[in-house]
């Protein structure tokens, strides 16, 4: 990894509960489903369901217990003069970095867990692809404006030159016929 | 009806107007070439609408007229609704029957502006006129049936602004972008295609891709298998012997291949006819095409990557393909600026003229381990669907080609410029310069840490980079360089 020379700031702490709830709720209506297997429809065999309903037990345990907290602790940024970054995973690491002279827009997204939580995404976009290029998750709101305001602050103030960066080359022995 | 045949450019910039009456030539074109690709989708429900609708059967010529009328007056209408005007910002146009859309596009964001004499308006010696803008939605104006002058000055315009912004430090005299038609003395660079090379086009493009897709479908459905080889079987019975029936088929299949490569050959020397690529100042320009001559410009500030292409055919004849990418959706992209066709000399001129270094030629190499990625699925797929033979025989086809592909595999980075090459049989080199990268991100799984190694993936407004299993040391070095690069760049990368 490459925090060496960063300044790496984690996500905010209820990003864990955030990741909890979203690993949650596709599980227990799985395991909901289940349930209603087991108690009414006799034609799907118990084991099935008692089976399934372990499996996603157990998956809800490494979700909650393992998962989300690891992965919450893994989720960091850093905000430097010129470029923001955006660091995850403990066993896939990534690292995505937009430089500020390459950003597009920039938007803070928040679903209902997130509001409750009091938990803002900012997602940012450039030129390249076709949707967000990078997106940190887990920000509390007023942090979350705050680097909105930040970014937003010094892509305004960015000075360019007229000088284009790609030119054609005055070769003399270029012309030909 | 406002036609701006005889009317003096100043006022034609005034006022909003209606494109001339041959433009509904174009718009008639236009909608069958939409029909014919709604009605080919539609097929199997037209089908099913004639075989269960019995009773209307015997009434089919009364709805092919009401289609008729139907397709006749929407087409007539498209062209009523579509209105422009042009000043000396932008242009402006609106168009739509029922939704009415609005468009104004500036000068100065144009990306590519084409001027072309199509065959169905060569009668008259009218334009149309194609200006494309950026973005990945890539909006268009076309504005179709203009004179030369009022065709010449939206050229002029466009120029102009589009070399606004480097103009102050080149070296270009100030008439060339006053005077943007390009002579073939005063030209920064110029290039031609003979008419010894016309031909190759048509070849090195892959006609027998397009051999090999018939064929496909021929076989591909089990009806249509079927009543090929019913047919095949037919046609051999019909002969006093097997040995005559056999050479005139394989006489029939290379007669066939020959005409589908004629045909392929014909169409590209039809595009690419007299050929010849200019550059005045910032601005390259080509002309070309045999029935409906083409002028496309546009603007190196613009550009983002320069794709190399070379396939199987053009290695054998030792040439290749440069394409100038611009911003913006790269997959649907249909326009785009090419040379077709330019011999190692060319290119090494070429690609020097928009400022690589052709010197520059060692590229570093993936890790091997990149060989073995999709081999696991290709052995346990097959072998889960047909046998364990089969799984092993994929997996193999599968590792010769990829052991083939990791040879040509590899990236390199120089003073302004960022480079992937891929291929199996031929190769692509995309060129990227360093800081017009949009973001790059950094990848390493557990299996890619314990090998020491990574993968970077460097974004740009024409694509992705991908760099896969390069050690992680150079990985980071490349990482942290094309951010350095791009993040302190302050000069337009747009």
């Amino acid at each position: 990894m490459n925090e060496n020379n960063r300044n790496l700031t984690r996500v905010d702490e209820r990003y864990r509960y955030f990741l909890q709830i979203q690993v949650c709720i596709p599980l227990l209506l799985l395991g909901v489903v289940l349930f209603v297997f087991w108690l009414w429809v006799p034609r799907i065999p118990d084991a099935f369901s008692l089976y399934g309903g372990a499996a996603v037990l157990l998956l809800l345990v490494i979700g909650v217990f393992i998962w989300a907290p690891r992965r919450s602790r893994v989720t960091a940024y850093y905000v430097e003069d010129d470029l923001i970054g955006f660091i995850v995973g403990a066993l896939w690491h990534k690292e995505v970095v937009v430089p500020f002279n390459r950003l597009q827009h920039l938007e803070l997204q928040q679903g209902p867990t997130e509001r409750l939580l009091g938990l803002s995404r900012l997602v940012l976009y450039t030129a390249g692809g076709t949707g967000a290029d990078l997106a940190i998750p887990g920000l509390r709101t007023e942090t979350a404006e705050q680097i909105r305001d930040q970014v937003l602050g010094i892509v305004r103030s960015e000075v360019l030159e007229d000088e284009a960066i790609t030119q054609a080359n005055d070769a003399s022995e270029a012309r030909h016929d | 009806m406002t036609e701006p045949v005889e009317a003096p450019l100043e006022e034609w910039q005034q006022r909003w107007h209606r494109l001339p009456l041959v433009a509904l030539i174009f718009f008639f074109l236009k909608s069958v070439h939409q029909l014919a690709k709604q009605l080919y989708q539609a097929i199997p429900a037209l089908a099913g609408v004639f075989i269960f609708a019995r009773d209307f059967r015997d009434a089919w010529p009364w709805f092919a007229v009401g289609i008729l009328v139907v397709f006749v007056l929407a087409v007539v209408l498209q062209y009523l609704r579509f209105t422009y005007q042009v000043n000396d910002q932008r242009v402006q146009m609106k168009q739509g029957v029922f939704k009415r859309t609005e468009l104004a596009l500036d000068y100065e964001r144009i990306q590519q502006a084409d001027l072309q004499i199509p065959w169905y308006l060569r009668w008259v010696g009218r334009y149309v006129v194609r200006l494309e803008s950026a973005g990945a939605k890539g909006q268009e104006v076309i504005l179709v049936g203009l004179t030369q002058p009022q065709a010449e000055l939206l050229q002029q315009r466009v120029q102009l602004r589009g070399n606004q912004a480097t103009s102050p430090q080149t070296h270009t005299n100030a008439n060339s972008v006053a005077q943007p038609n390009t002579e073939e003395g005063a030209a920064d660079f110029s290039f031609t295609i003979g008419k010894n090379e016309v031909w190759k086009i048509g070849l090195i493009q892959n006609p027998f891709i397009a051999v090999g897709l018939v064929l496909a479908f021929l076989v591909s459905n089990e009806r249509i298998r079927n009543a090929s080889e019913s047919a095949l079987v037919g046609f051999v019975e019909r002969f006093p012997s097997k040995t005559l029936a056999l050479v005139v088929l394989v006489g029939g299949a290379f007669l066939l291949m020959a005409l589908f490569i004629a045909a392929a050959i014909g169409f590209a020397w039809n595009k690419y006819y007299g050929y010849q690529l200019t550059r005045n100042d910032q601005r390259y320009s080509y002309r070309a095409g045999f029935a409906s001559p083409l002028q496309r410009s546009f603007s190196l500030r613009k550009l983002q990557t320069i794709k190399i292409k070379q396939g199987i055919i053009a290695r054998l004849m030792h040439r290749v393909t440069i394409e100038l990418a611009q911003a913006g959706g790269m997959a649907q992209r249909q326009e785009r600026f090419l040379i077709p066709i330019l011999t190692e000399q060319q290119r090494q001129r070429f690609v020097a003229d928009l400022g690589v270094p052709s010197s520059e030629t060692t590229w570093h190499r993936s890790h091997k381990w990149w060989i073995s990625h999709w081999l696991l699925i290709t052995f346990v797929v097959p072998t889960l669907i047909f046998d364990w033979r089969v799984g092993v025989g994929a997996t193999v086809l599968v590792f010769v080609l990829r052991v083939l592909s990791w040879r040509k595999r590899g990236w390199l980075i120089n003073e302004q410029w960022f480079a992937t090459r891929s291929g199996v049989f031929g190769f692509t080199e995309r060129w990227l310069p360093i800081s017009k990268m949009q973001s790059i991100s950094w990848a390493q799984g557990p299996l890619q840490r314990r090998l020491n190694i990574a993968s970077v993936v460097v974004c740009s407004a024409a694509g992705h980079f991908y760099v896969v299993d390069i050690p992680v040391q150079q990985a980071r070095q490349l990482q942290q360089r094309i951010i350095q690069e791009t993040a302190s760049c302050r000069r337009l990368w747009m």
